[in-house]
Parts: structure tokens; C-alpha cells; sequence
């Protein structure tokens, strides 16, 4: 087990190393001394970039044997001789405070805990040892992307339209010899290193408690933990997207360039892991879009640029299943199938289930209440009556009904009831309303609430076109797909909080 | 594998959690030095993020704590078995099927209608990845070797050659065949 540790994180070097190539590019850095505020940021760059190339790579029909994926952790690495970006400094170099200690030591310990946990895993996930890890397995196996394995209807099961992301990351670590079990280590390192790059991206610009109180509460949500450890797809998917998100809003707030260049990335990262993650990369960037152009034109535009790279991470991806004709769950010969035999009654069990697992306090506690309550108290500060009013009532009636469904509704419950009415439309309505209001309460509000309602109703029109068993999907996925929703919230959390204190400053709290 | 700490059910969750909340809200309202009201209100709820997660913090670290003493008796060649064995699979069969099909062949897979479908399904997807690099196809005649449980290849009605009959133990059903296609 030492080895598979020690060659594991030899992997993770050599992705550090390519990560501060790219983030120094785009100008996050330029001296040694200012690549430490952004170490964990540029680890996740480095994983980003390496996961996108790779699946370019292998599409082209590279092995990615050791050497080659040496020497391509290398050239990004040297891409920070390029200087593509002016300086423009993403993190800042403060010691912490004597209650920031106290506050490391509490997102540490369970941390600490989660990596013992991940070097025995077994693989037991049912996506995990199914899917993601035999494709890594078999991209080594086969030497790169055998097209007799991954387009040939026999391993239809494997789902080879899925994008690669997750495999080429783990046959990565299998090429250095890591075993399946230790394997599990990767998925913690991204976790350790998001909560990390939240601190390193949020604290210079809320303030330390909100940023500090968010990370403290992601770490120690039981969701997060599970999740991290089952080696599936999910965790990446919900931590590049969140990233998006924060880079984004960063470029629109802040115009940092190297903001937008982390757009590029990690939009591209999200999109090569799920195929959800194109559509919820594009619903973050719409409302991005829609923000900057209220802002600036130039900004837009520039956000526009950023978006078109994030297509790297999915087409050429789609044009090599498509090419090679292999099989795919989401053909249009589907869609119209899914569309003809529509079933309305999709849409109330998915939106319910959905909200059932986001608000489940047994797996989330209180981080999404708690969010909605941060959009209150930002709400609370409006100077209109009408959208304060709207703000807490649908908000108040949107936790009312989201805590009824996580403590009435069974879990595997995919038969409508005619009760289900009573919370499916107090749902709607105060969906609808407080998506509404948050976005005319500011533009940090705006941002996260319109982004997690888009993504719910993405999910929801995804089980309602759905190709698969309806109730085996639902069964099997709703638990995981909320997970970017419930951590683009919390991520968001300390932003908006900060914006009700003092707009466009974060004057008052410590 | 490391689930939700089951140890509290949802409303107990949500009333120990919710208790955290309000307290820790509270608490910071009350006793924080804050420079104006919003930046009070702002504290309580930071504050709450904090306190909910932490008054549950001691039930989620012992399920952590559970999961690895659980886990750490798993040796290292079940834990990257545990996915198909509990789905029922005796995963030594494939061990066996691995030893006789030669690494650069390809082989196709069929099952009796005996085979419970659930568990042919999780055959078929453990042996596409315990058979690698040998690649699996689904036209058995194009096949090099046929991997059939509890058919005996004559009865695909294909030319088969080097047939070998692997028993299973009683509870897991009948015996699968490996044999290869005469070209």
C-alpha cells in the first residue's frame, strides 16, 4: 500500500507541476512566493488540464503511456514560460489569524479522517466498479482508446458515450502501478484540494468567517464525505462546476484575467466528466452571460471566448462517438422516441425526489437551508418592499415544503400519488418566485439562485426525455446529481453573505 | 463504503442540526462585537453554517471511524471484488475462465434462461473488465473462444473445440463452459 501512496502521489506531483504551468500562463502568478496562495487552485487546474488534454489525446489515438503523459504533464508545465495573461493575482499571501488555526484544524480532522477511509475502500459503487474504473483499467490494458472495447456494442454497459475524464485520471495513477484500492486516495486529494481553493479563492474577498464557515460546513456534511469516497464521477463533476461558477463570477465582478482563463478550464473539466456536466457548464455561463452583459460588453464577450473552450472538453469527444458509432443512451432517434411517448407525470416524481435529496438532513444536514437563508438575509437589505416580501415567503415556503418532501416522501417512491400535489406545487411556486426574487436582489444572488433553478429544471427535463427505466434512473442517480446544486449553494453562500453587508465590499464582517 | 451517518435518522438530523443553527446563531448575535445590524445578521448565519455542522460533527467523524475498521479487514483482492460478490457473483469463475482464454483473444458471452438476468448481467460486466485485454464481442460466430453459463457450447450450435467445464459451488448455480470456436 506504501507504494501505491508513494506513486500516487507522484501523479499528483507531476499534475501540481503541469497546474502551476497553466495557472502561471494565465497570469495568477509570476514569483515563486505567489504560486503558494494559489496551490491548491493550480493542483486543480493541473488535474483540469491534464483530464481535458488526455481525452483529446486519447480520441487522437495516443496510448498515454507513462512517458507520453510524462511528457505532457511537462508541457504544461513549461506553458507557464508562454505569459499568455497579464499579472493579474488570484490569491494574497496573509498568515492566519489565531481563530483561522482553530478553524484549519477543524476542516483538517475530517479531512485527515476521509483519507484513511479512502486507502481501504473497496470499490464498491455501483458506477465505480461498472464503469469508471474498467475503462481506466481498459485504457491501459488496451493501450489507449481500442475502439473494438470502447465503441463496440459488447461493452455497451460501460455507457461509451460517457465522456473520459474520470478514466484517463485513473489510468494516470494505474500507469505508476496504484492499485484499484488506493485509488480512491485521487478522488480525496480533489476534494482536500476544492476546500483549500475555496479558502484560497473566497477569503481576500469575503472576509475570513464567511469564508472559513462555509468551507467548515461542506467538510463536515456527510454527503461530501460519501461521495468522495465512492470513486464516482459526481464529486469531479460538482467541483469543476462550482469552480466555474466562483471563476466566473470572479471575471464578472473583478475582471481578472486569470479568472477567465480558469473559466476555460474547469468549464472544459466539468464538460469531460458527465454528460450533464455540458448542459449545467452551460447554464452556469448563460447566467455568467447574462450578468457581465450588464456589466460590460467587453467582459461578455471575453466570457463568450472562455465558453467556446470549454466546447474542448465535449466535442471532440461526441464527434469520436459519433464517428465510430458507439453506442449511445442519448441518440435523437431517443429523444423523439421519449418525446412521443411523454410521460407528464415525470416531471412532479423527479422534481420532488430531487428536492427530497437535496434537503435530506440525514445526508445534508442544513446546507441548503441555510443557503436559502443566506439569499434572506441579502433579501432582508433591499430597499423594495416587494421583492424583500417575495424573497422570505417563497423561501419560507420552499424549505417548508423541501424539509416535508425529505422526511415524507420515500426515497423510492417513483409512483404519483395524488397527496403529492399539496408539495409539488407550493414547490413550483416557490421555486419560481424566489428564483425571481433572488435575481433582483443583487447580482451575487442572482447568479447562485438562477444557476441551481436552471440546473434543477436541466435535471428534471433529463428524466422526463430519459432513454432508461424511469424508475431505475431515478433510483439509481438523484441521490449523486444533486450534488453540484447543493455545492455551487454553499460555495456561493459566503459571497452573497458578504454582499449584504456592504455592497461591492465586504466592510463589517471579520 | 462510507455512507451518511446512520447512526441519526433524518428528523433526528434535522432536529439535532436545526438545534446547532438556532444556538450558534444566536450565540454569535448576542455575544459577537458586529459593526452594524446586517453585519449581525450576517454573523448569525455564518455562525449557523458553523454550528449545525459541528454539533453533528462527533456522529460524523464515528461514522467515518466505523467505516475504516470495517473496510481495513477487507484484503486488498476483495476490495476490488466487494462490487460483484455482493451482487451475488462468485468471482473466482472468471479467475478461472481468465486462465484459459489466451490474453489476445476475443470471446462472447451467453447464458441459460435458467441464469437469473440480474446476475448474467453482473457476469457479463465484471468478465469485461476481469478479461481485459481480451475484448468481448457480441456475434458469438465472429468470436475466438465462448464463455457459456449453464449451456453447453453444442447447444449454441457452433463448431467448438477445447471445451472445459468449470463447476460452481451448489448455491451458485450451474457449471460455466469455456470453449473455442472451430475456425
Amino acid at each position: 500500500m506504501t507504494r501505491d501512496v508513494l506513486a500516487l502521489l507522484l501523479v499528483n506531483g507531476c499534475l501540481l507541476a503541469a497546474g502551476a504551468g497553466v495557472t502561471r500562463a494565465l497570469g495568477a502568478w509570476r514569483r515563486a512566493g505567489e504560486l503558494i496562495p494559489i496551490l491548491a487552485t493550480s493542483f486543480l487546474v493541473g488535474v483540469a488540464a491534464f483530464g481535458v488534454v488526455a481525452q483529446l489525446l486519447y480520441v487522437l489515438g495516443f496510448s498515454l503511456s507513462v512517458a507520453q503523459t510524462l511528457m505532457l504533464c511537462a508541457l504544461l508545465a513549461s506553458a507557464g514560460a508562454l505569459r499568455l495573461a497579464p499579472p493579474s493575482a488570484l490569491g494574497r499571501r496573509d498568515g492566519l489569524a489565531r481563530l483561522e488555526c482553530v478553524a484549519a484544524l477543524l476542516v483538517a480532522f475530517p479531512l485527515i479522517l476521509l483519507a484513511v477511509d479512502a486507502l481501504y475502500q473497496p470499490l464498491s459503487s455501483w458506477d465505480a466498479w461498472t464503469q469508471w474504473t474498467p475503462k481506466a483499467m481498459a485504457l491501459v490494458e488496451l493501450d489507449g482508446l481500442d475502439t473494438t472495447a470502447f465503441a463496440s456494442p459488447a461493452y455497451g454497459q460501460w455507457h461509451p458515450d460517457y465522456p473520459l475524464f474520470v478514466p484517463a485520471l485513473e489510468a494516470f495513477a494505474f500507469r505508476f502501478g496504484v492499485g484499484v484500492r488506493v485509488i480512491h486516495l485521487e478522488f480525496w486529494l480533489l476534494l482536500a484540494a476544492f476546500v483549500g481553493s475555496l479558502v484560497e479563492l473566497l477569503r481576500p474577498r469575503v472576509g475570513r468567517l464567511l469564508a472559513w464557515s462555509a468551507v467548515l460546513a461542506i467538510v463536515w456534511t456527510p454527503k461530501v464525505a460519501a461521495e468522495t469516497v465512492s470513486a464516482n464521477a459526481d464529486m469531479p463533476l460538482a467541483i469543476f462546476l462550482v469552480l466555474t461558477a466562483v471563476a466566473a463570477w470572479l471575471w464578472i465582478s473583478e475582471g481578472s484575467t486569470a479568472a477567465l482563463g480558469l473559466v476555460g478550464v474547469f468549464g472544459a473539466a466539468a464538460a469531460a466528466t458527465k454528460l450533464e456536466g455540458v448542459i449545467e457548464v452551460a447554464i452556469v455561463l448563460a447566467v455568467a452571460l447574462g450578468l457581465a452583459l450588464r456589466h460590460s460588453r467587453r467582459r461578455a464577450v471575453l466570457l463568450v471566448g472562455a465558453g467556446a473552450v470549454t466546447l474542448v472538453g465535449f466535442v471532440p469527444w461526441r464527434l469520436w462517438t459519433i464517428l465510430t458509432d458507439a453506442p449511445t443512451a442519448y441518440t435523437t432517434g431517443s429523444i423523439v422516441e421519449s418525446m412521443k411517448a411523454l410521460e407528464p407525470s415525470r416531471v412532479p416524481i423527479s422534481s420532488l425526489l430531487l428536492l427530497r435529496q437535496l434537503f435530506d438532513p440525514e445526508v445534508w444536514l442544513l446546507l441548503v437551508p441555510l443557503v436559502l437563508c443566506a439569499v434572506v438575509v441579502a433579501g432582508v437589505g433591499v430597499r423594495r418592499d416587494r421583492v424583500r416580501l417575495a424573497v422570505v415567503a417563497s423561501a419560507a415556503l420552499l424549505l417548508a415544503v423541501g424539509m416535508a418532501t425529505a422526511l415524507v416522501i420515500p426515497p423510492r417512491s417513483f409512483e404519483w400519488r395524488r397527496e403529492y400535489w399539496l408539495l409539488f406545487l407550493p414547490a413550483v411556486l416557490g421555486g419560481v418566485v424566489f428564483v425571481l426574487a433572488a435575481g433582483r436582489i443583487g447580482r451575487a444572488a442572482a447568479f447562485v439562485a438562477i444557476s441551481v433553478g436552471g440546473m434543477f429544471a436541466a435535471l428534471v427535463a433529463i428524466y422526463l426525455f430519459t432513454p432508461y427505466d424511469f424508475a431505475w434512473q431515478l433510483g439509481t442517480s438523484t441521490s449523486r446529481v444533486v450534488l453540484p446544486l447543493g455545492l455551487l449553494g454553499a460555495a456561493f453562500a459566503p459571497i452573497v453573505l458578504s454582499r449584504a453587508v456592504a455592497p461591492g465590499s465586504r466592510g463589517g464582517v471579520p | 463504503m462510507f455512507a451518511a451517518p446512520r447512526l441519526l435518522t433524518g428528523p433526528e438530523s434535522l432536529i439535532l442540526a436545526g438545534s446547532g443553527a438556532v444556538l450558534g446563531a444566536a450565540l454569535a448575535a448576542h455575544f459577537g462585537r458586529w459593526s452594524s445590524a446586517s453585519a449581525r445578521l450576517v454573523g448569525a448565519v455564518a455562525a449557523a453554517f458553523v454550528a449545525s455542522t459541528l454539533i453533528v460533527a462527533p456522529v460524523t467523524a464515528w461514522a467515518m471511524i466505523s467505516d475504516i475498521r470495517a473496510s481495513h479487514r477487507i484484503s486488498s483482492r476483495d476490495a476490488e471484488r466487494i462490487g460483484p460478490e455482493h451482487n451475488e457473483l462468485d468471482t473466482s469463475v472468471t479467475d478461472r475462465v481468465a486462465a484459459i482464454i489466451p490474453r489476445d483473444a476475443t470471446y462472447a458471452v451467453s447464458f441459460s434462461d435458467r441464469i437469473d438476468p440480474n446476475l448474467a448481467s453482473v457476469f457479463r460486466l465484471w468478465s469485461l473488465s476481469a478479461l481485459l485485454p481480451r475484448i468481448a464481442v457480441t456475434d458469438s460466430s465472429s468470436a475466438d473462444w465462448i464463455v457459456s453459463w449453464g449451456v453447453a457450447p453444442p447447444a449454441l450450435g457452433l463448431p467448438v473445440t477445447d471445451v472445459h467445464r468449470l463447476e460452481l459451488p451448489r448455491e451458485s448455480g450451474p457449471p460455466v463452459y469455456v470453449a473455442r470456436v472451430r475456425r
